[in-house]
């Protein structure tokens, strides 16, 4: 068992390796040749470009090894993503070498950890042979982890798009940068990052593989609502816009105070003023915006819910949470304090908050929620005591109104993502939400 | 993006390097001139925004058209197919020109290009070729670093467009990241690269073993050597003389001492003796004279003389350094003495007094030693008896011939001599020369002019009239090359019944100063002939005009011809350096460094007296290899042990403790130093900025007991640094045990 300090410094553990590719194996049969060819015309031009060709193949190997000695990489983390955009990845290349500076350098991030142990060079050659000469090591990588895990990888194709990087000069740092394309909300594991060059001359490639286990948080993807959605939401009467219990910009009354050098004279209450002998200013309250609790219903089971065989269960989850990612941003943008409640799974509520930072957080406890978790039957408590703010239950199935027992509280369902989506944030999805509900 | 974008146009100079060297390699103008004009065009078509391509399938059709072209040129050369090979290359490389350009087809080029100055190598070994295979190489080294930088940059932009979603347009291009002084380091770098490759290719060049499977595959079709000299003479194929500067052989000519001996005028360089006249404008070698060869082995310490001894009086020295394979031997008239740099056996055939290789032809350097100005008694000493006969059947069907006879007896007259030859021996060999000089002398003076443009000289031998080159040459056209003058004046002396041969060989001009010698070119091929002027001795005369011969073979005076003489002599240095680079040159180069053979000798020789002194007998040989591995150990314990008082001292900040406390410092803190290493190998390494209690700290709240370990052993450090107490041998081995302790507990080794 590994001791756990060597747990923690792995981070910092690095794979050196030489690969030899097809390229490697085709020259050396031209070397081959044309040394043979020189043997036997004993033609000195021949023995020349043998003789060159030779050293190239022994610089390759040489220059590649020492420029890739002083290269350190380090993933500077990516705070999140979301479905639908690009998530870019950076990467900052350092060249500890003193004198010798680093070209063609490829950052690939690994989905599974390459093969540990040495190989034999029965296993190389092997490798070669049975690789396709277009396939990158990364590309290997993420062919292994989708043979182990299963197709649902959390990138768009299977080769993550590496970072590209031309040249590093000695004791310099330089910043990469790789786009990934989420396919999927949820935990994003990182693994390793490989740097490979070929450089000088293509023969030899040389790798370097840092151990940098990292996770970022992928968001549901968000759709763009019809216009009026969230007006047709909003919370009427009490639960309403109020009026807020501090000072503010708002239009409400609030009280008097001494005039504060900066204060508009717009704002001074003149009969007060002459009545005292001194400036008074009036204060306002502050507004306070209506509330929206988005409340995501996912007590059944995936297998439990109760919908035509030919509909994907966990598609219509997965609409389900889209759909309450999509009214957040949509409320939040429009003025509202949301707040969120997943009931079924072990997601803490969140107060109704508002701004950008809020918006992630609820986001964030949408993109952590595990279907293929333990689910809860339960509804527990919805929000937070004498919370007044309107109800958005939404259910994957059909409308159970045992959650949110008010009068002024809307059911929706995820397949009406389909109705009240316009389109989705970003790149499009291969399948829109309406062809599948179709289907 | 100045570097990528220049990508394109160095490679397009590159691939048009590479035709331009295979043109040169084959020596074909035409080929130049259409590919060179055809490549440059396409650059103008295919590069810049509004470049056009040909579409994939007329390239195909190209392909197809270029494949079958070369097919029926190879069936109509009978298979000379490495000209054949060459032009095809050449065509798919155009091809390639006019074809849309990704990374892959670049790369498509690119070995193109190689394999274009592969095939040139095969087919040339000139001065100018090699230039180009040279500027080739340092330009291709460049483009193919450019090459992998633009390769990736138009991958990684392909991968990040194909990895894209359709209609999503918001990611940005890839565009190249690169550091500081991009520019700087690259041409940094593959200067060096270059210039060690450049290095390391030489040093293969060098030690690669020359003569190591020499023509084990024998390459059909594959295209002989040209060459001026034959040793035979066809005056059918008129125009057959070449013109080609190509250096054929070096000679230096010293007297026994080694003091270079100039020349002046026309040197005569024999290499071969034809006697025999077919009568279609033929003269051969005639068979008899193989029955007379003798044979010496050279190479070794004695030289194989010819005469023996030695003959009194002026001997010269031929040193001769062949640039291309060859089985004559040329020398001067007499030779006496011979000898190569390497082994081998050579004929001497005594009636017509030439060399010849025995075997394949070679590159081996020769000496002859001859007398220029032969004395009876060596001449009869060579030929041993032995009379060259010059009549033949052959020769009496084909050269006698009454119109010629009476020509020959009418020059004979006008100069008021015998038209029959005396009885007299001694007045016969008299008379011999006059007729010789009278002969020589007419076509010197009867309006004979020297001309190599013979197209319209050459007739075809089924013609009716009489189709004999030489009655021809002297009755019709009076026109032709030295072939046709020794041939005319052979026959002329012949009818006569003068003994008379035909001589070929080279004619050295043109003495260089800075070499002290000749350098012999192609063009240098001559013909001349001998006749018997007294027993055993046979007297050059040459019909040719003089002046023309000066003309053709000496050093002119235009501008262009000096120029054409310098460039020739760097084709010589270039021949002799390096297409000439053959095993004597590697045994010579490695003579050089005979110093490492020397040392080890000399080694030897040491320990073998060492052994004697002490009268170890056989088993001091053990003894003294015991002797130097224990020395080997303790040099290598030795610097271990430096090398650990040099860490130490780094770690400890020893630097500025002096004297016994530094020592011991040093003998006592080693356990620390031991105990850095074993967290280092846990990869728990000790920060530099981290005092080391609270590193102590920091390991503890990982686990504890080995925090406890660390802890323990920094006190004792604590103590013993900087609380000024000595630690006992004791304990300084219970430190150790504890680090021992310590790393077992984390799993690693010690050391």
């Amino acid at each position: 068992m590994r001791h756990p300090f060597t747990a923690e410094a792995a981070a910092q553990t690095m794979i050196r390796r030489y690969h030899l590719n097809a390229q490697f194996a085709l020259f050396c049969c031209v070397v081959f040749a044309i040394g043979l060819a020189a043997m036997n015309s004993q033609n000195n031009l021949l023995f020349w470009i043998f003789g060159v060709m030779v050293a190239a193949l022994f610089m390759s190997g040489l220059v590649s090894g020492a420029m890739m000695l002083g290269l350190r990489v380090r993933r500077i983390d990516p705070r999140h993503g979301r479905v639908g955009e690009a998530l870019i990845v950076r990467y900052a290349i350092e060249n500890r070498n003193r004198i010798l500076p680093a070209f063609n350098l490829h950052v690939e991030d690994l989905q599974a950890a390459p093969r540990d142990g040495g190989r034999t060079w029965f296993a190389l050659l092997r490798g070669m042979l049975r690789r396709p000469l277009h396939m990158s090591e990364a590309r290997l990588a993420t062919r292994r982890a989708w043979r182990e895990r299963g197709p649902a990888t959390f990138w768009k194709r299977m080769a993550p798009v590496s970072s590209w990087v031309m040249h590093v000069g000695p004791r310099d740092t330089v910043h990469g940068e790789a786009v990934f394309w989420p396919t999927r909300r949820g935990v994003a594991d990182f693994h390793h990052v490989r740097l490979w060059s070929a450089f000088p001359f293509g023969l030899v490639k040389k790798s370097i593989t840092f151990e940098q286990p990292a996770h970022t948080l992928i968001y549901p993807r968000v759709y763009e609502l019809r216009r009026g959605v969230v007006d047709a939401l909003r919370p009427r009467g009490p639960l309403g816009a109020r009026v807020g219990t501090r000072a503010g910009q708002g239009d409400e009354y609030y009280g008097l105070r001494e005039y504060r050098e900066g204060d508009l004279l717009t704002h001074v209450a003149w009969k007060r003023t002459a009545s005292l002998d001194e400036l008074v200013c009036i204060e306002r309250t502050r507004p306070s915006p209506p509330r929206l609790r988005v409340v995501v219903d996912l007590r059944r089971p995936t297998a439990d819910l109760r919908v035509d065989e030919s509909v994907d269960a966990r598609r219509l989850e997965e609409d389900t949470i889209s759909l309450a990612a999509s009214l957040i941003v949509a409320a939040e943008s429009t003025g509202y304090e949301v707040g969120l409640t997943v009931v079924g799974v072990p997601v803490d509520a969140l107060p109704a908050r508002s701004g950008a930072w809020h918006v992630d957080r609820l986001l964030g406890a949408l993109a952590i929620i595990d279907l293929d978790g333990p689910r809860s039957p339960h509804a527990g408590v919805i929000g937070p005591e004498g919370e007044s703010a309107g109800l958005v239950v939404i259910h994957p199935d059909r409308v159970d109104p045992s959650i949110g027992r008010r009068e002024d509280a809307w059911h929706l369902t995820g397949d009406q993502l389909a109705r009240l989506g316009v389109r989705a944030v970003g790149w499009q999805p291969d399948r829109p939400p309406s062809e599948e509900a179709a289907a | 993006m100045k570097l990528l974008r220049s990508f394109p146009l160095l490679a397009f100079a590159l691939v048009l390097l590479s035709i331009v060297g295979v043109c040169v390699a084959q020596g074909s103008v035409e080929l130049l001139l259409v590919a060179g004009a055809l490549a440059a065009l396409s650059w103008s078509i295919t590069e810049g925004p509004r470049g056009r391509y040909l579409p994939r399938w007329v390239c195909t059709l190209l392909l197809v058209a270029a494949t079958l072209s070369v097919a029926v040129d190879l069936v109509a050369n009978h298979g000379a197919w490495i000209s054949g090979l060459g032009r095809y290359a050449v065509w798919i490389t155009l091809i390639k020109l006019y074809d849309r350009k990704t990374p892959r087809d670049y790369g498509q080029l690119l070995v193109l290009s190689l394999l274009l100055m592969v095939i040139g190598a095969v087919q040339s070994s000139g001065l100018l070729y090699g230039l180009v295979l040279l500027v080739y190489a340092v330009l291709g080294a460049y483009v193919l670093l450019l090459f992998q930088l633009h390769a990736s940059h138009d991958r990684a932009k392909s991968a990040r467009a194909a990895g894209s979603p359709r209609g999503y347009n918001l990611v940005p291009n890839v565009k190249p990241i690169f550091g500081r002084h991009l520019g700087g380091h690259f041409q940094g770098l593959a200067l060096g690269l270059g210039s060690t490759a450049f290095s390391l290719g030489v040093v293969v060049f060098l030690i690669f073993p020359r003569g190591l499977g020499e023509g084990v595959v024998n390459v059909p079709g594959r295209e002989q050597q040209r060459m001026g000299f034959t040793d035979s003479i066809n005056l059918q194929t008129g125009t057959r003389i070449t013109q080609s500067r190509r250096p054929v052989f070096a000679l230096r000519i010293t007297d026994m001492n080694g003091t270079p001996i100039r020349q002046e005028g026309a040197l005569l360089l024999r290499g071969g003796v034809l006697d025999a006249y077919d009568g279609g404008g033929a003269w051969q070698r005639h068979r008899q004279g193989l029955a007379q060869l003798s044979s010496y082995k050279t190479g070794g310490d004695r030289r194989p003389t010819l005469v023996d001894p030695l003959p009194p009086g002026e001997l010269w020295r031929l040193e001769v350094r062949p640039y291309i394979k060859q089985r004559q031997m040329f020398s001067m008239l007499a030779p006496v003495a011979v000898d190569s740099v390497r082994p081998g056996s050579i004929h001497f055939e005594p009636t017509t007094m030439l060399l010849e290789r025995q075997g394949a032809p070679s590159l081996n350097d020769y000496t002859v030693t001859v007398q220029p100005v032969p004395d009876q008694q060596t001449l009869r000493d060579l030929m041993a008896g032995r009379r060259f006969d010059h009549r033949n059947a052959a020769n009496d069907i084909n050269l006698l011939n009454p119109r010629v006879a009476q020509l020959a007896r009418s020059i004979v007259a006008r100069r008021g001599l015998p038209t029959v030859a005396p009885t007299d021996a001694a007045e016969r060999y008299r008379w011999n020369r006059e007729v010789a000089g009278a002969l020589t002398d007419h076509f010197h003076t009867s309006g004979f002019v020297y001309d190599l443009d013979l197209g319209d000289v050459v007739v075809d031998p089924d013609a009716s009239g009489d189709t004999d080159p030489i009655r021809r040459f002297l009755f019709e056209t009076r026109r032709g090359h030295c072939e046709y003058f020794a041939s005319g004046l052979a026959a002329l002396a012949y009818n006569l019944d003068v003994p008379v041969r035909v001589i070929v060989g080279y004619v050295a001009y043109g003495y260089d100063e800075t070499m002290e010698g000749y350098v012999v070119l192609d063009s240098n091929a001559h013909a001349w002939v001998e006749i018997e002027t007294a027993p055993s001795r046979w007297s050059t005369f040459d019909p040719t005009p003089p002046s023309t011969l000066g003309e053709l073979h000496g050093l002119d005076a235009t501008l262009a011809d000096r120029l054409s003489w310098i460039y020739e002599r760097f084709e010589g240095s270039w021949q002799d350096g390096f297409m000439g680079y053959d095993p004597d040159s590697q045994h010579k180069l490695m003579g050089g460094v005979s110093w490492l053979t020397e040392w080890a000798d000399a080694t030897r020789e040491w320990l073998s007296r060492v052994n004697r002194a002490f009268y170890f007998g056989p088993a001091g040989y053990i003894w003294m290899g015991v002797v130097a591995f224990a020395l080997v150990l303790a040099v290598l314990v030795l610097v271990q042990l430096m090398r650990r008082t040099r860490r130490l001292r780094r770690t400890l900040h020893l630097e500025h403790v002096r004297g016994a406390e530094h020592q011991r410092l040093l003998r006592q803190l080693g356990f620390y130093l031991d105990m850095l290493q074993v967290l280092d190998r846990a990869k728990v390494t000790k920060p530099a900025w981290q005092p080391p209690l609270a590193h102590a700290a920091t390991v503890e709240s990982h686990d504890a007991e080995a925090g406890r370990i660390v802890r323990g052993l920094t006190a004792r450090f604590y103590a013993a640094r900087f609380g000024g107490e000595a630690l006992d041998r004791e304990a300084v081995r219970a430190a150790s045990v504890e680090v021992d302790e310590l790393a077992e507990r984390l799993g690693v080794r010690r050391r």
